[in-house]
């Protein structure tokens, strides 16, 4: 009798969590099974709710690109492979779809890398929380050995002291650019089938070019319903807010 | 002073006043540099605005709905003439007619505080622009040719666009027209040479595309679209250096957009009637040669069979060229090379395949003719090449029946000729499938809020609070040895000062405070030691000096038997040590 409130107690938190847990596996299951009866809509917006309930992510943000890709959203496609690639940046299929569907664009843009990108373009293929781990190991390690030192000073400890300030110092450079790539990304997707980019961020000034679905811009700031983009061959315009989505999220 | 100075301010006032009010003065006017205009001109409107800055001087302007408009510049004046102030703002704008017509430009309507203020209307006519390329042009022009314009279906064509130019230009941009169910490749760079523009020399400067139609059809290639700063020659005396044709490109420029006509273009189908069997859709004009090398050898070793088929034609449509199987020969085909070089005229292909032939046995081998079949869109008719029959003639070799093969090949022994490898060939083209639920192990995720912090301050901050206890456990430990010296110091003066004290009492007494003092163990020390450790740690020389010798009055008293009796120099020792206490501190 004594120990009914705690077992009530446990049904109240445990069950509601072990039926969400189920739902959340049942509406993955069944948008898979959606896309692959060909009902691409229903597959998205079931694997658009999964992510909304905290789904793993990076799986969930491919599977989108996917159905995105099937319902003839190019667009979409891209932004969310994009999205799924910060997440999962070694994943092979999710790199060979995301080079067929730019296979596909229409429009051509360079890519522009600054300095550092380039001398630290090996990050790409690790995922901002990875660099964190491996920082933070290398953190505890280093500041551990310091504290051993206060008790022992033997010979072996000073050699051990530099391989180990070494090793923090390059997690921690690791680890900061990876975080400026990551809380710096800019970049931005085109949704609309074919976008005029302006002059200004008003509808009555010149049309300075046109973009495609798909295409990869930077976007530089906004203003009101106007965002101002760039692209890596120094074009530069104004368009509609709603016309592009971040890839960053 | 103070008067001179009120003076001044109160004129300043009424300056600052007046010109105040002088701003409030808005007026607006419209102008274009120009009353007639061709399609391929572009007129310069200019829109004067006095009375107000900024954007809030930024007009509005009717009647633009049939131009492209480019803005170009915005100057702010400020003049005071006479006393009088006038400030004000020039826009100007570039327009390039859409059509031919006669077209009401204005008013432009400005709005300062509630009142709208407008300019004038004025009118442009705009006319059709000479695009004979042998008529008269000015002193830029641009002509588009297509030829040939009737052609067949993936036959290619040549599409030209030629500038012509007397003045230096700038900033061109071309926009290639777009059909749908056409395909335009730019062939190359640009080529600028000179030419003849009505019997004057002029600059040409040249850019080629490649067109394809991908379906039969009549269709329309648009108008080319031509952007540029035109640099016009100015006509007056020269007043510097910079008035040079050298500095040309420091002369005011003035954007100008060109247009071509238009080019109708006719893709009939390939015919059916006469289509050959193997006929795999090439069109254009190829040649097909092929040769055997060596033609004699001996069993075993190799000779290399190579065809190549060359033209003018739509290269993805090459043919896989095919050698049967021979009896007694292994065959080894090696990877097609393929190639394609742009030139003034289109794209020359070429695909070359090799084989390598290696004869089992003696005797002499017919290698069979290679044929392909391509549609000659010139002579409007379909042809089959096939190349000369060629022999093989072999002897026996060294060693009898050959059983050589390339380097790496791994047939199984006794299977006969091996397939020979052939490239991957892509048949489709699709995304891969979606990522089963449960399919993929769980990702290192980022710990959010304490954690994170938590994992990078928390190893710095540990080790900071293990140094801290360090410092403070070492600076404890010095403490409690100062401690330890006050309490043998006061233990010392008390014995020094109880009645009747012994001198057996006060040696101990001593030699414990000395101890602690020094940090040495008491039971080695002499007073000649005791005495060059004070001094040495700053202790008052004379009061050591006293204490030396009150030590070795209390060894002699006790030395002589006379430990028990009292002492008659407590109360000095107890000052003496007070004194070397105050001294050490």
């Amino acid at each position: 009798v004594r120990r009914l409130p705690t077992l009530l107690a446990a049904l109240c938190v445990g069950v509601p969590l072990w039926a969400a847990a189920q739902q959340d596996a049942g509406v993955r299951q069944q948008a898979d099974r959606a896309y692959r009866e060909g009902r691409y809509q229903a597959a998205y917006d079931g694997y658009q709710q999964e992510l909304r309930t905290g789904g793993p992510a990076g799986e969930l943000l491919y599977n989108l690109g996917n159905a995105a890709w099937r319902l003839n959203q190019p667009g979409r496609a891209i932004l969310y492979y994009e999205r799924a690639r910060l997440l999962l940046p070694r994943d092979a299929d999710l790199a060979y779809n995301l080079n067929h569907v730019r296979g596909q664009l229409r429009d051509l843009t360079p890519e522009a890398t600054d300095f550092s990108d380039m001398a630290f373009s090996w990050l790409g293929s690790l995922t901002l929380a990875e660099v964190f781990w491996f920082f933070a190991a290398a953190n505890l390690l280093f500041w551990s050995h310091l504290a051993l030192r206060l008790v022992t000073r033997a010979e072996w400890t000073y050699s051990l002291l530099f391989l180990l300030l070494a090793l923090w110092l390059l997690a921690g450079a690791c680890f900061g650019i990876k975080w400026r790539q990551v809380s710096g990304d800019d970049r931005a997707v085109i949704l609309q089938p074919e976008v005029g980019v302006l002059a200004g961020p008003d509808a009555r000034d010149t049309v300075l070019f046109k973009l495609h679905e798909g295409t990869v811009v930077r976007r530089v700031r906004s203003e009101d319903a106007w965002s101002l983009i760039r692209l890596p061959d120094g074009k530069r315009g104004w368009l509609r807010s709603d016309a592009v989505a971040a890839i960053a999220p | 002073v103070a008067r001179r100075l009120a003076l001044a301010l109160a004129a300043a006032i009424a300056l600052l006043a007046g010109a105040r009010a002088a701003r409030c003065e808005v007026s607006i006017a419209l102008s274009l540099d120009r009353g007639d205009a061709t399609l391929a001109d572009s007129v310069v409107l200019s829109v004067s605005v006095s009375g107000a800055h900024g954007d809030a001087a930024r007009p509005t302007i009717q009647g633009l709905e049939d131009f492209l408009v480019r803005p170009a510049g915005t100057s702010t004046r400020v003049q005071i003439v006479n006393g009088k102030y006038s400030a004000g703002t020039d826009f100007t704008y570039v327009l390039q007619p859409k059509k031919a017509g006669s077209f009401r430009v204005g008013p432009a309507e400005l709005t300062v505080d509630g009142a709208t203020y407008r300019s004038g209307v004025v009118t442009l006519a705009v006319g059709q622009p000479a695009t004979s390329p042998d008529g008269e042009r000015g002193p830029v022009s641009l002509v588009a040719a297509l030829a040939p314009a009737r052609l067949y279906v993936e036959q290619q064509a040549i599409y030209t666009l030629r500038l012509y130019r007397t003045v230096n230009i700038a900033d061109v941009s071309v926009a290639p027209p777009e059909v749908d169910g056409v395909t335009l490749a730019k062939l190359g760079d640009a080529r600028e040479y000179q030419g003849t523009c009505q019997g004057r020399p002029c600059q040409v400067v040249e850019v080629r595309y490649l067109v394809t139609p991908q379906r039969a059809g009549s269709f329309t290639l648009p108008p080319t679209r031509l952007e540029l700063t035109v640099f016009a020659p100015q006509n007056r005396p020269r007043r510097g250096i910079f008035d040079d044709p050298f500095f040309g490109g420091m002369a005011a420029g003035r954007p100008l957009t060109l247009t071509t006509a238009a080019q109708p273009l006719l893709a009939l189908p390939v015919p059916q009637e006469g289509r050959p069997a193997d006929y795999g859709g090439l069109v254009g004009s190829f040649t097909l040669e092929a040769g055997l090398e060596p033609q004699a050898l001996k069993a075993g070793e190799s000779a290399t069979l190579t065809a190549t088929i060359r033209g003018r034609g739509n290269a993805k449509r090459l043919p896989e060229l095919k050698l049967p199987a021979i009896d007694g020969l292994k065959i080894y085909a090696d990877q097609p090379l393929l190639k394609d070089e742009a030139d003034a005229e289109g794209v020359v292909v070429s695909k070359t395949v090799k084989w390598a032939l290696v004869p089992e046995r003696e005797g002499r081998y017919a290698i069979p003719p290679l044929e392909m079949s391509f549609f000659d869109a010139a002579a409007g008719r379909f042809r089959t090449l096939k190349t000369a029959a060629a022999a093989l003639s072999v002897s026996p070799g060294s060693g009898g029946r050959a059983s050589l093969a390339p380097v790496g090949s791994a047939g199984p022994a006794g299977a006969g000729a091996p397939a020979a490898k052939k490239a991957i060939i892509p048949l489709g083209d699709d995304i891969l499938p979606i990522h089963a639920a449960g399919g993929a192990a769980g990702a290192l995720s980022l710990p959010g809020g304490l954690a994170f912090w938590l994992l990078l301050l928390g190893p710095p901050a540990a080790f900071a609070l293990a140094l801290g206890g360090t410092l403070v456990r070492k600076r404890s430990g010095n403490l409690t040895a100062v401690l330890d010296v006050r309490r043998a110091a006061a233990a010392l003066t008390g014995t020094c000062r109880r009645p009747g004290v012994t001198a057996g009492e006060l040696l101990p007494a001593l030699q414990e405070y000395l101890s602690r003092r020094l940090s040495l163990p008491g039971g080695a020390l002499t007073a000649g030691e005791a005495a060059a450790q004070l001094r040495s740690r700053g202790g008052d020389a004379a009061a050591v000096a006293e204490l030396q010798g009150i030590w070795r009055r209390l060894e002699d008293a006790i030395y002589a038997g006379k430990g028990r009796a009292a002492f008659d120099a407590g109360e000095t020792l107890a000052r003496l040590v007070e004194r070397i206490e105050r001294g050490l501190r």
